[in-house]
């Protein structure tokens, strides 16, 4: 499962595709504050990164993966 | 070649098929969505296809194709004749490339040139689109880079790309994120909405809304190589060269996935040790190669530690597939291997080389027993058991050859589907250029022939629907004018009868205006005034399969100069079969190709002449008759009998063949009555004997300059049988 969704945070784990984005959008729906925890997630799926972006939802866990930690996390503060 | 590029080739034929077909159901439907997607579908698999090689232009003009669809999906353009047009252009360009990569190795020259021309074309034909240019200015935003961002890119010769992923791109499998992360010496990459984020309940998942600006250090064709299947999406500005880079290949997964499950069931077949091992040895050079190809380095690590091991190679190559793929294999276009034509190579199902093993196995087996008997002649065994044991294994051995043989002939054995699948086009295509309305109707598509038959079958059937739309069908004014429907219709079928494959061509145009064919053929000098004057209506009809007779007085591009007939006749001939025509002035005609089931065994009918047996192909063989001397009419040499009321010229075998005379007082002779395509002629032979299917090989050496001769042929007792070609005869 590669997200999982704890309270309000959701876990991207490995490669994220673009099959999660329903559920994502669903999750994420009116929902005050969203964490995201990128730790151990490899790749994200251009879906599901515009739909966190919408949702103005913050990192809490840095990625590991050096391409989205670089340009990536940043635009979720 | 390598084994990869060998694959697109064959893959790319089927694809351009599969994409021609749904082509001429969406003209046809213009709604119909499944139309659509399974062209949309055919040209997404054949641009990543493309996208695997170097071979941009193609990607190129491929995605052009791709577009104009979406447009249309979208309901900004309508299919209109012009647009398909356009698309079968771009579908036929397409298949001429492929050949050329088959013999050359890579595309024609020009091919840049050509693709943007196709897609300049398909955008007109779109009506409006508007081409996608940058506009002068459109970089600036490179000279507004923030302070931070200056600190990365500022001072550097870089390659600044603007991504505007199409709004539906997430559909045809782009995830544009990942392009970027594929971006060689990445110094920045700027996310932004297209728009202000609306509310998130008004967020369109599955709509990208994301736009990108991107700088990189490497050089333009580095960069725009990553980009080479989103060409449209892209704006690539060089501001200066830096050193080159090279970017890691993005291979197109479907391809590799289906190769590498391919692999894996490879692993999974049956065989001795020697054949497992040598099999294995292959897949572990394809799936190295894919893997490197991929720059799965550490999986390539891994398959070094597993290679050794049988068990564990399948278990990981399975592994490597299934990595990849949700398990979506619908854009695989493995998963459909019976539908596909093969052009140059035999497709087989599996089964039907497993019942040939085990049949051989057999054969083995039996042959086994023969140096058992051998040794017991040796020591003396009674002749009585010994000719038992013969008797006994020669019967098993019989047995297993006829089951063998007929399972060699299965493998040969295709649906004539294989032929039918040019005409819906060449009906398309000669219908709009003539103006004429016309509808094909097919059927029997599932019949089965062997593949020689259906290489003989292909061009005269093209032959005989071109002549149908070209002479035959009306134009729409003539038709409402002979009170007919303004659509005509041309039905293909096929189906099988007891002497072998039966295809006929039916129209419901003008038919064949019997007496304009009798001045012709007169004209011409190809028949006698009085024969011809004699001729009933139906005979006279059969005088188009006479070599150098035309029937249109126009030359057309379409049929040539009507001695397609005498051709058709020829090839249909040539693999032992007959030509039949029927035609009605007004309502239509009506041609039958006869077909033997295989080239490989002739069903012959034998006759006795002066002593000897010869053959003919029963398909040319339509009565035999006993006829009394008296009826047969004499005029000179020249004899004829009257058969069905018709006159129909008696020739006699002997002299045929320069045998003296037949000295015999007979009441009766013998007469085999024979179709030559278009004309009937008796035959006498000195007597009947019973039909036999034949092995006949063609005549070699010296002997193949005798005419008159279609082969020979070893019957059951070791006679030789001479099997005649009457025609060459005459």
């Amino acid at each position: 499962m590669p997200i999982r969704f704890e309270d309000d945070m959701a876990v991207f784990e490995g490669a994220c595709a673009v099959d999660e984005a329903m559920e994502l959008a669903g999750w994420l729906e009116g929902r005050e504050r969203v964490r995201v925890d990128l730790g151990r997630c490899t790749a994200l799926h251009t879906a599901l990164l515009q739909l966190l972006m919408a949702a103005r939802a913050a990192v809490v866990v840095e990625p590991e993966d050096a391409f989205l930690k670089t340009w990536v996390a940043p635009r979720l503060r | 070649m390598n084994p990869l590029f060998e694959q697109f080739v064959i893959e790319a034929r089927e694809l351009l098929d599969a994409a021609g077909a749904a082509l001429l159901r969406l003209e046809r439907e213009p709604g119909d969505a499944g139309a659509i997607n399974d062209l949309f579908r055919a040209l997404h698999t054949l641009k990543g296809a493309t996208g695997l090689f170097d071979m941009a232009p193609f990607t190129r003009l491929v995605h052009a194709g791709e577009d104009a669809l979406m447009a249309v999906r979208e309901g900004r353009a309508a299919v209109t004749p012009e647009l398909a047009d356009r698309l079968f252009q771009l579908l036929d360009l397409g298949v001429r490339w492929v050949d050329h990569l088959d013999a050359e190795g890579d595309l024609p020259d020009g091919a840049d040139a050509v693709a943007r021309e196709r897609e300049t074309l398909l955008r007109a034909a779109l009506g409006g689109e508007k081409a996608v240019e940058a506009p002068s200015g459109a970089f600036s935003w490179v000279d507004e880079l923030t302070e931070a961002e200056r600190r990365t890119a500022g001072g550097r010769t870089v390659t600044a790309v603007m991504y505007d992923p199409h709004p539906d791109c997430f559909f045809t499998g782009d995830d544009p994120l990942d392009l970027c992360r594929k971006i060689p010496d990445l110094l920045l990459l700027r996310i932004e909405p297209v728009e202000p984020w609306p509310e998130l309940s008004a967020l369109d998942p599955y709509r990208c809304a994301l736009r990108f600006r991107t700088l990189s250090a490497a050089p333009k064709d580095d960069v725009a190589r990553v980009f080479r299947s989103v060409p449209d999406q892209v704006r690539i500005a060089t501001m200066t060269v830096a050193g080159a880079v090279t970017a890691p290949e993005p291979v197109v997964e479907g391809l590799a996935e289906s190769i590498l499950r391919e692999q894996a069931r490879i692993l999974a077949l049956e065989g001795t040790a020697a054949e497992r091992e040598a099999r294995r040895a292959v897949v572990l050079r394809t799936v190295r190669n894919i893997l490197t190809a991929q720059g799965r380095e550490a999986d390539r690590a891994a398959l070094d530690r597993v290679a050794e091991t049988p068990e564990a190679l399948r278990g990981f190559v399975e592994g490597l597939a299934d990595a990849r793929t949700g398990g979506g294999a619908a854009s695989v276009p493995f998963a459909v291997p019976a539908a596909a034509p093969a052009r140059r190579a035999l497709r087989v199902e599996a089964e039907r080389m497993d019942r040939l093993m085990s049949l051989v196995g057999e054969l083995v087996v039996a042959k086994s027993r023969l140096p058992y008997l051998a040794r017991e002649a040796r020591e003396g065994q009674s002749f009585e058991m010994l000719a038992q044991g013969l008797k006994e294994t020669q019967g098993q051995i019989d047995a297993i050859v006829g089951e063998l043989q007929a399972a060699v002939l299965r493998l040969r054995v295709l649906p004539l589907s294989r032929v039918f699948e040019p005409l819906p086009r060449l009906v398309r295509d000669a219908a709009r250029r003539l103006g004429k309305s016309v509808e094909l109707r097919l059927s029997g598509e599932e019949t089965q022939a062997d593949k020689d038959i259906l290489d003989v079958l292909g061009e005269p059937l093209l032959h005989l629907v071109r002549n149908s739309l070209d002479h035959g069908i009306e134009t729409p004014d003539a038709r409402r004018a002979a009170g007919k429907p303004e659509t005509a219709e041309i039905r293909v079928s096929a189906f099988q009868d007891k002497n072998g494959v039966v295809v006929e061509v039916a129209d419901d145009g003008a038919g064949i205006d019997a007496g304009a064919v009798r001045r012709k053929a007169v004209e011409r000098g190809l028949i006698e005034a009085d024969r011809a004057a004699a001729l009933t209506e139906e005979e006279a009809v059969r005088l188009v399969f006479l070599p150098g007779l035309s029937t249109s007085s126009g030359v057309s591009d379409l049929s040539g100069r009507g001695v397609g007939m005498d051709a058709v006749r020829a090839a249909v001939e040539q693999a032992g079969g007959r030509v039949e025509i029927a035609s009605q002035r007004g309502h239509g005609t009506r041609v039958r190709l006869v077909l033997p089931l295989t080239m490989m065994i002739t069903r012959v009918m034998m006759v006795e002449t002066a002593g000897a047996l010869y053959g003919f192909p029963v398909t040319l063989v339509t009565g035999m008759l006993r006829v009394r001397r008296g009826d047969i009419r004499a005029v000179k040499r020249a004899e004829s009998i009257v058969l069905h009321d018709a006159v129909v010229p008696l020739l006699r075998l002997r002299r045929l063949l320069g045998l003296p005379e037949d000295d015999r007082a007979v009441g009766t002779e013998a007469v085999l009555v024979v179709d030559l395509g278009g004309q009937t002629v008796g035959l006498v032979v000195d007597g009947f004997r019973e039909r036999a299917d034949v092995v006949l090989k063609p005549m070699t050496g010296v002997l193949a300059r005798l005419r008159g001769y279609a082969g020979t042929a070893v019957l059951g007792d070791g006679q030789l049988l001479l099997v005649l070609n009457l025609r060459e005869l005459l």
